[in-house]
């Protein structure tokens, strides 16, 4: 395919989710894991499915019974695409300063992953 | 006069002012009490609690000293403003009030309190956009995570006894995992990233995030920028935030590794963390500092480096620095503020940073041995130039050792000397790994500095489906990114040389490798390990069965009347271990398979996991026809009919997969299900229609209690009368 697929919406977008996350899915799946966290009818994910193959979004394999649907772009593309979105961006990123998780929001350089690696391998060779 | 001036001449204003310029000396001794206690104190709780205290301490002087330099009345004429001092009794006897020259410090003091306001606005407004953004990731581009790990996630919950609700989401905006909320907290893991690491790592990744829910992290986050932004002039405010993050990540750290142990595990858990990030985005953005190194070194209790003695110092510093000035602009006021002294000191990691970033000074000589001819150099020579003492026999000996290689020894060029040059500037072109490992230390550039560029290269840099040549066993796999260099002759090594390098890690480093088979993803595709399987059954069967035809038939008769009796009861155990342990295994394989599914979507592996699908219904039915009969709740196991007519899979997540023999002669049809305990109460049923699904459907099944059951599956042809059922007796242990 040559030419991109348009930004996805928020609704198309956590289509994208489950599908990066679980792989080439059928409509049933997706509805499914949707429907865990918030009511939605079988009807309105199905036709978002579509819509979204009509745009290139996401891929259809019809040698099955039931369709198989998979995203088109992986999720490093889009993200990319997403990030492209000043806005989003500064969005996005002004939330790390509340979030707390195991890493810091600053990202580790290629030096320090090596020096990890090294501590690692250090490590194992002591105690083995 | 406007209206800010108005404002600004006010009391209130002037006070505010001094109230700045004084927490400047408070927070500096706040902070060299907390750099005295943290010299001392080793436990990352008590340097937390202090880090914590000493926030708290400098947000309560600032507002002590705000009250007691405050007038009482806020707003008096401002005819009076100029010479009245703060009504403090304190500062009464001071010898200033009376003779102030126009141009001093108390004039332009009162200029810090707009200025400060316009940055607490900025700060705050900037805290509440966060607020408001890390809401909307809750939201957009988010899926549950899969059953099992909310489940693991429950079990983990348990442990650290959190009673709150904790929802796990996958998000694609999320770069590292991160916890959002408090009251109703979320933890958000990059989509994949579950599936991608080995259980163990996920398990203590969850910990750490569980962690930082239990010790209420969120909250003391939120207040802990609310202050960072009302002190956001103060350098002792950025570093005492700085201490408190630090010191919160040992602590949850220290909390993972008391619940689960393996601190080596979780070291690796998170290094991996940190390289997954770099695989996600864009490599820009230049890191300094070495927060995640120092944990990860404290995890293994490794020797930290030399400790940095910069911020205690610097602490002194200020508070010197800027209670003299404090003191001179009270005394006699000094025409300039105190506030840029102290800032200009301000950024303390960006100075340490550089500090271990300067290079080490590399010999031309050790570079020339170790790096430009290390892999051409003969030991003789290695060890003749080892005992060299000046600098011009070392030059002399590098000009004889390529005059000794250059194929034309007459001309002024050295062919020799220019390909290697210019193989090694190849290697380090193309071959240097994201992970800063130079181009010409990988095992590509080894072999192309060595050998020179090979006469074919077969590329698959991203992996994925490969066809193996015949005599490798022909048939589809799937593997690991990886390249086959081919050279037609290697003097002595041979003719049609292929080696193969394999980036196991997805680093973009590979590696040379020996074994072919290395390079697939699921070690020798999974029909091997299956076969491997299948044998071990073979072989537990025919166990089984010479251990029953050994027994003659009257000793059989006695020891059936005594079915407790020893010997007969341990062999049944030790068969039924080893069907136990075939059955691991194939949990393993299952588990296998799971990941394969979440790595590939093209078609062609997704025929391979039909294929592999129906290898596992098989070998299920010949489990089940072993005659011994296993199952535990929340466990794999393989069921089938007498008849082997149908084959019931429970899988780990609760479901069972009922799936429906391939000879069944309708496209469309319905299945009903019911299950029948021994006692013929009715314990679970369910009915699905129009499945077309390949002849396999997924149900929920409730847990079952041990015992034994009958699972009757009626599956009928929805647009005709066929219709067929299917009787599966199995036992819960």
């Amino acid at each position: 395919m040559t030419e991109h697929p348009p930004r996805p919406t928020d609704a198309e977008l956590e289509i994208l989710t489950v599908l990066w996350s679980r792989g080439p899915a059928t409509v049933r799946d997706v509805h499914e894991t949707i429907a865990s966290r918030r009511p939605t009818q079988y009807t309105t994910v199905l036709k978002q499915l579509q819509v979204m193959a009509e745009k290139g979004l996401v891929l259809r394999n019809e040698h099955q019974r039931a369709h198989v649907y998979e995203s088109a772009r992986p999720r490093e593309w889009t993200q990319r695409q997403l990030a492209g979105d000043m806005l989003q961006r500064a969005f996005n990123g002004s939330a790390k300063s509340l979030m707390i998780g195991a890493l810091s929001s600053r990202k580790a350089s290629k030096k320090e992953l090596a020096e990890l690696r090294e501590i690692l391998d250090e490590y194992e060779r002591r105690t083995r | 006069m406007t209206l800010l001036e108005f404002w600004v001449q006010s009391e209130a204003a002037k006070a505010l002012g001094w109230t700045l310029v004084h927490s400047l000396w408070e927070g500096a001794c706040v902070a060299l009490a907390l750099a005295i206690v943290l010299g001392v104190a080793r436990s990352s709780r008590v340097r937390y609690a202090a880090a914590c205290a000493a926030m708290l301490a400098l947000l309560i002087g600032f507002g002590a000293t705000l009250y007691r330099l405050m007038p009482r009345e806020i707003s008096r004429p401002p005819a009076v403003h100029a010479l009245s001092l703060p009504a403090n009794p304190d500062f009464d006897d001071r010898p200033v009030a009376n003779n102030r020259t126009p141009w001093d410090a108390s004039e332009l003091l009162p200029w810090l309190a707009p200025i400060w306001l316009a940055g607490v606005f900025l700060f705050q407004l900037r805290c509440l956009v966060s607020w408001a953004a890390a809401g909307r990731l809750r939201k957009v581009g988010v899926c549950g995570a899969s059953f099992e790990f909310v489940e693991r996630l429950d079990d983990l919950r348990g442990r650290l006894r959190i009673s709150r609700p904790v929802t796990l989401l996958e998000s694609c905006f999320a770069e590292v995992p991160v916890v959002i909320g408090h009251l109703r907290p979320v933890i958000l893991m990059p989509v994949g990233l579950l599936a991608g690491l080995p259980v163990a790592q996920v398990e203590a990744i969850l910990l750490h995030e569980l962690a930082h829910i239990r010790r209420a992290d969120y909250l003391v986050n939120l207040m802990q920028t609310l202050v960072e932004g009302l002190l956001f002039y103060h350098p002792a405010a950025w570093w005492i935030s700085g201490v408190i993050r630090a010191e919160r990540e040992n602590c949850c750290d220290d909390l993972v590794v008391l619940t689960n142990g393996g601190a080596h595990e979780y070291a690796r858990a998170l290094a991996a963390l940190a390289e997954n990030r770099w695989t996600m985005r864009e490599a820009a953005m230049a890191a300094t500092g070495g927060n995640l190194v120092k944990r990860i070194r404290r995890l293994l209790s490794q020797p930290e480096g030399p400790r940095s003695t910069i911020a205690p110092i610097l602490s002194l510093g200020i508070l010197v620095v800027t209670g003299a000035v404090a003191l001179a602009a009270w005394e006699k006021p000094a025409p300039q503020l105190p506030i840029p002294a102290a800032l200009s000191i301000r950024p303390l990691p960006l100075l340490i940073a550089q500090e271990q970033a300067a290079p080490k000074p590399v010999s031309p000589y050790k570079k020339w041995l170790t790096e430009e001819v290390a892999y051409i150099i003969t030991d003789g020579e290695r060890a003749d130039f080892m005992k060299l003492q000046t600098d011009a026999d070392r030059d002399r000996f590098i000009e004889d050792f390529w005059k000794r290689r250059d194929p034309t020894p007459g001309t002024p060029e050295n062919e020799y000397k220019t390909e290697h040059y210019r193989r090694i500037a190849y290697a380090n072109d193309r071959f240097a790994t994201p992970s800063a490992l130079p181009g010409w230390k990988t095992d590509r550039g080894r072999i192309y500095i060595e050998y020179g560029p090979p006469d074919e290269i077969d590329a698959h840099p991203n992996g994925g489906a490969y066809t193996r040549p015949s005599e490798q066993g022909g048939a589809q796999t799937v593997t690991y990114p990886f390249e086959m260099w081919k050279y037609r002759f290697i003097d002595g090594i041979g003719n049609n040389v292929i080696l193969e390098f394999i980036d196991k890690g997805r680093t973009g480093e590979y590696r040379l490798t020996m074994d072919p088979s290395e390079k697939e993803v699921v070690r020798h595709p999974l029909e091997r390990e299956q076969a491997e399987l299948s044998e071990k059954l073979e072989r537990l069967k025919d166990a089984l069965n010479t251990q029953v035809a050994s027994i003659p038939v009257d000793q059989l008769r006695a020891l059936d009347k005594q079915m407790e009796s020893a010997d007969l009861q341990r062999a049944m155990l030790r068969s039924q271990a080893q069907v136990e342990q075939a059955q691991e295994e194939l949990e393993q394989v299952q588990e296998n398979v799971r990941s394969l599914d979440d790595k590939i979507s093209s078609d062609l592996a997704q025929s391979d996991m039909v294929k592999l699908q129906s290898q596992l219904q098989k070998l299920a039915q010949a489990m089940a026809a072993s005659g011994l009969v296993v199952a535990r709740p929340h466990h794999s196991v393989f069921l089938s009919g007498s008849g082997s007519e149908a084959a019931v899979i429970v899988l780990p997540n609760h479901y069972m997969l009922v799936t429906v023999p391939f000879e069944f002669p309708a496209k469309q049809y319905s299945i009903s299900v019911s299950t029948l305990s021994s006692d013929g109460k009715e314990v679970w049923s369910s009915s699905v229609k129009d499945t077309s699904n390949n002849g396999s459907r997924t149900l929920g099944a409730p847990f079952l209690a041990a015992g034994s059951y009958k699972l009757t599956a009626l599956v009928k042809d929805t647009a005709g009368p066929t219709e067929k059922t299917y009787v599966v007796n199995f036992s819960v242990r």
